[in-house]
Parts: structure tokens; C-alpha cells; sequence
């Protein structure tokens, strides 16, 4: 009898496994199913904003998929050229956090181990202030009568301010600030790893320093730049605060799309859709480094 | 397992015969310090053309900070190391015509076999269709012709050495550098390793260097060894003279067992030496000569392998221990025993277990333990 309760009784392993899953069916998986059922339904001027799906009126139970929000997309040239924005501004500004993050991480890899700390100390600190002050901040620094410019004009380089603020350049200015952690600490921690008999090795068969960073390092610090280019690349394409506050009108980022969308347009089942495709946008890379990393996984073991 | 094959086309271009005499290699007084220690001190040694010599010492003793010299990843305080005359100490791993074999392999891990045994000559812009070729011999010679496509992470611990081994061999360095060879093999791979590397190693002529903290490795595999301690270079000799004929205490515990007895010597003639030991009542007579006078305090070693020891008094004046067993570990082919002697002190004797059913000495058994008058060594410090 004691045994069979027991049995029914969850034990403390159990527990700890399934915490995991009970967080993200929570805090995931349902807010998921909620935002894709809201991405086929239609808008209504009521409380919620959107028709429901399944009705149950008069005997007869009828399922309502609205795909009218997908096509809506399609049509609108909108919503394909602030994807397309999104991702390219994404892309450039991975790849610039990636050219200035690796000299970085390589020379805090190669620092003697107390220096390392207070290297590692100094990329970490600036994220201990609020990511939105720091934001801020930076908008008085780049506006015309701005630290920059006040500087410029006040040492007579400049006679008219450089407009800065509300530019393209200032969304690359603030997303590859806010996000350069983000690519430092994979490679840093990659190239920690790295053997140093390895890079002696090739240097005893004759490769120059150069070469063997080329044919050595860089090679085997890949999976570090992956992962660094996508804890940049994904979050940015989403991007919100950085585009609203620093970029122009003319900086159209999917994630600005999709705050319009819900906010001034009140138009919750298109803005559902508009998230459900940049979901699936993602989706891509994020397999195509699953995969890989499951590849580096059976290398080493 | 080593097999006899010669692939000439590999021995070809290589150093066959072995002038006797020919230095490769000369470390002139090479010094290290790293800040305030020293690792190695005063360092001379030479090293003949085709010879395998082995570095052998316990573990801080300097002996990896040489060989790094050696190949050219640290530079000496001071001191000249002369490749056929021409100093190149100091000189870049990358320009030294030496290659190593790193202890944990170092195969680089992205790359097949065949591209790990290739990046050396690829460096040296070798036409790729020579590369294929080399690399083809180079497989062979280490009987690995099969894994050619395979990763590092594919392999076995003995076939990872094989390739590196391989692949330092294949731009035909003129010295070969081993950094613990075996050290990461298990012990019975290890001594079939042993055996094979040095049949590659003869097969190819290169001269090489290695750094081992086993001595049956060291014993096994070189033809001169160098012991160290503290930096510096205690003793070298062939593997025979530095067992046998041991210049101090250091190489005599270091390799083997020893028992070792102080005293003093009380007859010094040419052809022979007494020597009173403080605690073995009969005096100690050693057939060949030492240099001190009579009075001087020395050290004297015997192997517990020349040790005899039996249940009857040795009609001998000279040589002789009286004491009782005071433990026995039996080994499968011998046996050590521990005899105390009346003054407390013990000695060690092996018994080889030639017999099976021979005379059984058990614990606490009186024995007398006797050796012959060229057993012992007097040892210089």
C-alpha cells in the first residue's frame, strides 16, 4: 500500500526535471499558442481586440482561421522591406560586433590571468546600468547640440553640427555598443579553451604567427563565434528600443512594425502574424546552430 | 608489433649510416632562469648525429625547459645552443629545422590524418602532388594507411601517436624532439609503443632528443641517457654505465633500487678498496680502485639484485650481512626481501622466482646477505 502511494508521490529527481518544463510550458509554450491563435483571427473593436477562433453557437461548433493577417503581409510592401531592413540591419551590425569582439577576446584570452579579470570585469560592467539610461545616453552624445558636436564646433573643427542622431548610424552605433558583450564572452571563453600546444605545434612545422592563427585559431574558435554571432544576430532583427530612440523615420525595423501594429493601429491578429513570421525567420538559424553544435558535440566526445 | 619492413623510398634520403663521433647538436653552458628561479643551470651536452638520447629526471628538474629551448619556444638567459657550429638559440620554432612530437600529441583536431601530417610541408609550399606522395610514405612507415581520412577524436591513443609521430617526421628535421612520449599511454601500450617508435625512429636515422620522467622508458628506448636534477646534468651514460656504475646518490636511487651504505675507507690500493660501513660489522671490498685516500668518508651502493642471501654463513671474511626477513613482496618473476640487519638497518635483496618449488624463506628467518667483491660502487656523492 505504502509502496503504491509511493509510486504516485513524484520523487525529488522528478521535481528537478521537471522544472525546466513546467518554465517554458508556462512562460513559453502557452504565451506561444496564445499569439499564433491571435495571429488567424480577425480585429474587433472589443475587449479582447480579436475575434475567437472556435464558436459554439447554436449547436454547430465552427473553427474561424483567418489567414487574411498572412496575406496582409504578402501584400503590403511594408512588412517584406522592414523584414528585409531588419535582417540586413542585423547582419551588419553582427558583423561589425564580430570584427571589433574578436581582437578583444583574444587579447583578454592572452592577458596573464589577473588582467583577464579586470578585462572581463570592465565588458560586463557597462550591462550593471539599466540597457535603457545607457540608451539614453548615448542620444546626448549624438545629438546636434550633443557632447560630440558641442565638442567639434567648440575646437573649431566643424561650423554646422553633424546630424548623427535619428540615422542609420546611430541604430549601428547603439546596437553593436549595446551588444559587443554578447559576442566577446562566447569567442573570450572559446579561445580560452583553446590548447596552447596546439598553436606550438604549428609553429614548429614552420607556420609564422600569422598563418597559424589562420589555420589554427580561427578554425577552432568558429563554434565561439557562432554562438557570439547568435546572441547578437537574433535579439537585434527583433530590436526596439534601439531603432525608437536613436534611428530616423526613414529606419524601418520589423520590431518598430510590430509595436505600430499593436499600439497605434490597435491591430492585434496582423501584429500576431507579423511576430509569428519573424518567429519563423529565426527559426532558421537557430536549427542551423543546433545542428552544428550537435555535430561539434560528437566531434569531442 | 613493430614490423620489419624498410620502405626504402622513406630511408632513402635519410642518414643511414652513423659516423661515430659526429655532433649534431652542442648545448654550450645554456642557462634559464624564469624571474628569480633557475630551471636549468650551466647546461653542456652534445648530441651525436643518428643517436636517441634521452632527458631523464623527476618532474621540475628542467628537463621540459630544455627541450623547449631546444625547439625554440623559450630562449636561454644565456649559453650558446650550436647546430652543426652555428648557434641558434633564440631562434623561432617556425625557423628551426626541428620538430617535435608534443607529450598530449597536439594533433590538430579540425584536421584529418592526412592534413594533419601535411601542415608542416604544406608551410614549405610543396607542390601538393609531393605532399600526397610524403604524406603516403609517412602513413606507411607508421602503418596507418588506413586512417588516412580519419579525425584525431577517431582515433585510438596509440594511433594518435602514430601520426604524430608522423608528423613531425615528415619534413625530415634534423633532430626529433620527444616530450614524454608515452606519457599518455597505458602501461602495457606504452611498452609496445616503445618498441615500435624506435624501430621508426632507426628505420628514418633522425637524430632525436627526448624528455621522459620513466626511467624504464629512458632504458628501453635511448641509446645514451642523461640524468637531471635541479637543472643540472648528474650523469651520462648508456643506459648500462648509468645503472651499473652510478656516479652519486641521486642517479643511483633515481634509477633502480639501491642499497646504500655509509663508511669509510680503511685500505686503498689500486686494484682494490676496503671499506668499513657503519652498520655492517664485516668490512665491505670492492675489486677496483677509487681515488681518495684512506680515512675518507664515502658512500657506498649495491643493487638489491646482486644481493644472495641464505640460511648459511658465508665463509668470507669480507662481505657479509647477518639479519632476518622482515617482509617479503612477491612480484610474480622475483620476489624483494627486506633483511634487518642486527644495527636496525635494512637492505633490499631480489630473488628471482626461477623455481618454482625452491627452498622458501619465510618472515623472521635468519639469513646471512652476502654480494661479490664487483657488486658494490663507491658512489662520488
Amino acid at each position: 500500500m505504502i509502496g503504491t502511494l509511493k509510486k504516485l508521490i513524484p520523487s525529488a529527481r522528478a521535481g528537478v526535471v521537471a522544472i525546466p518544463y513546467v518554465w517554458l510550458t508556462l512562460f513559453f509554450l502557452a504565451p506561444f499558442l496564445i499569439v499564433f491563435q491571435i495571429s488567424f483571427s480577425e480585429s474587433l473593436i472589443a475587449i479582447p481586440p480579436y475575434s475567437a477562433l472556435i464558436q459554439y453557437v447554436d449547436e454547430m461548433l465552427t473553427v474561424n482561421l483567418n489567414i487574411g493577417n498572412f496575406l496582409l503581409l504578402l501584400d503590403d510592401d511594408l512588412y517584406l522591406v522592414a523584414y528585409l531592413s531588419s535582417i540586413k540591419i542585423a547582419l551588419v551590425s553582427t558583423l561589425i560586433c564580430l570584427l571589433i569582439s574578436y581582437p578583444m577576446a583574444y587579447a583578454i584570452a592572452k592577458a596573464d590571468p589577473k588582467t583577464r579579470n579586470v578585462l572581463l570585469m570592465l565588458v560586463v560592467l557597462p550591462s550593471w546600468t539599466s540597457f535603457l539610461i545607457r540608451v539614453y545616453a548615448w542620444i546626448g552624445i549624438l545629438k546636434n547640440n550633443g557632447l560630440i558636436n558641442n565638442t567639434l564646433m567648440g575646437i573649431g573643427i566643424i561650423d554646422e553640427p553633424i546630424h548623427m542622431l535619428h540615422t542609420d548610424f546611430a541604430v549601428y552605433l547603439g546596437i553593436v555598443y549595446a551588444y559587443l558583450p554578447f559576442m566577446i564572452l562566447p569567442i573570450y571563453s572559446n579561445l580560452i579553451k583553446l590548447d596552447g600546444s596546439l598553436l606550438e605545434a604549428s609553429s614548429d612545422l614552420g607556420a609564422r604567427p600569422w598563418k597559424t592563427f589562420l589555420t589554427v585559431t580561427l578554425p577552432l574558435s568558429k563554434a565561439g563565434i557562432i554562438a557570439g554571432s547568435m546572441l547578437v544576430f537574433i535579439p537585434v532583427v527583433g530590436e526596439f528600443v534601439i531603432p525608437e530612440l536613436l534611428g530616423g523615420p526613414s529606419t524601418l525595423m520589423i520590431g518598430k512594425v510590430l509595436w505600430q501594429e499593436f499600439f497605434n493601429n490597435r491591430d492585434w491578429p496582423v501584429a500576431a502574424a507579423v511576430a509569428m513570421v519573424m518567429l519563423a525567420i529565426l527559426l532558421i538559424p537557430i536549427i542551423w546552430f543546433n545542428r552544428y553544435q550537435q555535430k561539434e558535440m560528437e566531434a569531442q566526445s | 608489433m613493430a614490423s620489419q619492413t624498410t620502405n626504402p623510398a622513406v630511408v632513402d634520403d635519410q642518414r643511414s649510416a652513423i659516423a661515430p663521433a659526429d655532433t649534431v647538436l652542442e648545448i654550450q653552458n645554456v642557462t634559464k632562469a624564469f624571474g628569480e628561479a633557475i630551471a636549468v643551470r650551466e647546461f653542456s651536452l652534445s648530441i651525436e648525429r643518428g643517436e636517441i638520447f634521452a632527458l631523464l629526471g623527476g618532474s621540475g628538474c628542467g628537463k621540459s625547459t630544455l627541450l623547449r629551448m631546444l625547439a625554440g619556444f623559450e630562449t636561454p638567459t644565456s649559453g650558446a645552443i650550436l647546430l652543426d657550429g652555428q648557434d641558434v638559440a633564440g631562434t623561432p620554432p617556425h625557423k628551426l629545422p626541428f620538430n617535435m612530437m608534443f607529450q598530449s600529441y597536439a594533433l590538430f583536431p579540425h584536421m584529418s590524418v592526412e592534413k594533419n601530417i601535411a601542415y608542416g610541408l604544406k608551410q614549405d609550399r610543396m607542390p601538393a602532388a609531393e605532399i600526397n606522395l610524403r604524406v603516403g610514405e609517412l602513413l606507411k612507415l607508421v602503418h596507418m594507411e588506413e586512417y588516412r581520412n580519419r579525425k584525431p577524436h577517431q582515433l585510438s591513443g596509440g594511433q594518435r601517436q602514430r601520426v604524430a609521430l608522423a608528423r613531425s617526421l615528415a619534413k625530415r628535421p634534423k633532430m626529433l624532439l620527444l616530450d614524454e612520449p608515452m606519457g599518455a599511454l597505458d602501461k602495457k601500450l606504452r611498452n609496445q609503443m616503445q618498441l615500435e617508435v624506435v624501430d621508426i625512429i632507426k628505420q628514418v636515422g633522425v637524430t632525436c632528443v627526448m624528455v621522459t620522467h620513466d626511467q624504464e622508458e629512458a632504458m628501453t628506448m635511448a641509446d645514451r641517457i642523461g640524468i637531471m636534477n635541479h637543472g643540472e646534468l648528474v650523469q651520462v651514460g648508456s643506459p648500462h654505465d648509468i645503472y651499473e656504475f652510478p656516479n652519486s646518490r641521486f642517479t643511483a636511487e633515481f634509477i633502480g633500487s639501491v642499497n646504500l651504505f655509509d663508511g669509510r675507507v680503511v685500505e686503498e690500493e689500486p686494484d682494490h678498496v676496503i671499506v668499513d660501513a657503519n652498520y655492517i660489522d664485516q668490512p665491505i671490498y670492492i675489486d677496483h680502485g677509487i681515488s681518495g685516500p684512506a680515512g675518507q668518508k664515502v658512500r657506498v651502493a649495491i643493487r638489491p639484485e646482486k644481493m644472495v642471501f641464505s640460511k648459511d654463513k658465508p665463509d668470507a671474511e669480507m662481505n657479509w650481512a647477518e639479519g632476518s626477513i622482515s617482509e617479503i613482496a612477491y612480484l610474480g618473476g622475483h620476489s624483494v626481501y627486506h633483511v634487518e640487519l642486527s644495527s636496525n638497518l635494512v637492505v633490499q635483496a631480489v630473488r628471482s622466482n626461477a623455481e618454482r618449488r625452491e627452498v622458501k624463506y619465510k618472515l623472521n628467518d635468519q639469513v646471512y646477505v652476502s654480494w661479490k667483491a664487483d657488486s658494490a660502487v663507491v658512489l662520488e656523492s
